[in-house]
């Protein structure tokens, strides 16, 4: 990146890019118009992706393959134990949550996720489509209202979801998302009211003809010497998904529009406004604290890593 | 010394996928000693699931992760029942 340069506008958004941006427009700027990331590896976003590839090889290997919950089992963990690789997280504090995120509890998890909702037994059982079960599903929708900077198409909108499930007791449809997390308790439970990223997966469902009733969110607590379990539904009538839809038209729009502004700036970072507020500081501080805390981040860019993110791609694929 | 199983587990399948990729590649040639290394039996594999859990289930919680757990299960037991939700889905109320 060069002063003046500002790279290419993104085409496909999902509710990472959309949640970067309403935290704050510096944030989207540096993450995910310029793809820095902060070198090294995430324990966070390792473990669960390689809890996802677990969960997501062992159902296809029994509900589509047709193998035994045990073996389908074994091939969930073999998937883990390749997906970890030779990961190590050094810099962890050993007393902290991030700590008890590691390949042993990882095959636990997975163990214990099947004897919480057994694979034959669980009352949500993934929907199929002309007999293929719907296990880890992708949709890309192009979102009319919006307008890409400079071709000026429709902005697309992707998700990528765990499970699409058909509840027998609701006779419904619905989206199943795992969650793993060192914390299930009432704040946990409270995250997905109003979350944008279950609204997005639901619209998505609906725009193929899936009349998903919402979502269910599987939170998988991480603890240093136990698996804990937590299971959240929520529904989202169509007015809530076009209250969403509404939102996120207007979010895109306004990204569109500060790109579009950056591109007759000299430095176009500052067409992005810094929130200047939490973002700066929850989740163990924003990644980019180094950049907007100097007065010439350019110096600061060659510690970060690039790397594009891709909405219809797993971490760690 | 902790995470032995889990450390055996991991060297045997990793040697496993390795393998595997050799004989997908060239199964003519794939030395007979080797084949038996392919794949872990299923019987002996569980009992190292088993092994990695309850090396886990002995390790000491710290009183924090007690009270997480505990946490954990009250919020868990206020999660609105299935009847009740099943009430919502189909009663109209949102």
């Amino acid at each position: 990146m060069t002063k003046g340069h500002l790279a290419p506008f993104p085409t496909v958004w999902d509710s990472t890019i959309r949640s970067a941006f309403v935290a704050c427009p510096r944030q989207f700027f540096w993450g995910y118009l310029n793809h820095l990331r902060k070198s090294g590896l995430s324990v966070h976003l390792h473990f669960g992706g390689c809890f996802a590839k677990g969960l997501e090889v062992t159902r296809k290997s029994f509900y589509a393959a047709g193998e035994s919950a045990s073996s389908a089992l074994i091939r969930g963990c073999n998937a883990i134990v390749e997906q970890w690789g030779e990961a190590e997280f050094p810099d962890v504090p050993p007393r902290s949550p991030a700590a008890n995120k590691t390949l042993p509890s990882c095959i636990d998890a997975l163990a214990s996720y099947f004897e919480e909702w057994p694979l034959a037994e669980d009352r949500l059982q993934p929907y199929r489509f002309n007999g293929v079960p719907a296990v880890e599903m992708s949709f890309a929708v192009p979102i009319v209202g919006t307008a890409h900077p400079v071709t000026g198409d429709p902005l697309i909108y992707a998700g990528r979801f765990d499970m699409l499930g058909y509840w027998e007791d609701a006779d419904s449809v619905f989206i199943c998302d795992e969650k793993t997390s060192s914390n299930l308790g009432n704040a946990w439970i409270n995250n997905w009211k109003m979350r944008g990223q279950l609204t997005g997966y639901v619209f998505g469902a609906r725009q193929y003809g899936l009349n998903a009733a919402g979502c269910i969110v599987r939170g998988i607590g991480i603890l240093k010497s136990e698996i804990t379990f937590t299971q959240v539904i929520e529904t989202r009538p169509e007015w809530q998904v076009q209250q969403w839809l509404s939102t996120l038209r207007y979010d895109l729009n306004r990204a569109a529009a500060m790109w579009a502004q950056a591109a007759e700036l000299e430095t176009p970072r500052n067409a992005f406004p810094q929130a200047l507020d939490s973002a700066c500081s929850s989740y163990g501080g924003c990644p980019f604290l180094d950049l907007c805390d100097s007065e010439h981040p350019e110096r600061w860019i060659g510690e970060y890593d690039t790397l594009q993110w891709d909405p219809l791609r797993r971490v760690g694929e | 010394m902790p995470d032995f199983a889990m450390q055996d587990l991991r060297i045997r399948v990793l040697r496993a996928i390795e393998l595997q990729k050799q004989y997908e590649a060239d199964p003519e040639h794939f030395p007979e000693e080797l084949k038996v290394q392919l794949q872990i039996p299923a019987e002996e594999y569980a009992k190292i699931i088993e092994a990695i859990r309850q090396e886990r289930r002995s390790a000491e919680p710290s009183k924090a992760v007690k009270t997480k757990a505990a946490k954990a299960k009250s919020a868990a037991a206020a999660v609105m029942p299935l009847d009740d939700f099943m009430n919502e889905l189909h009663g109209g109320l949102k």
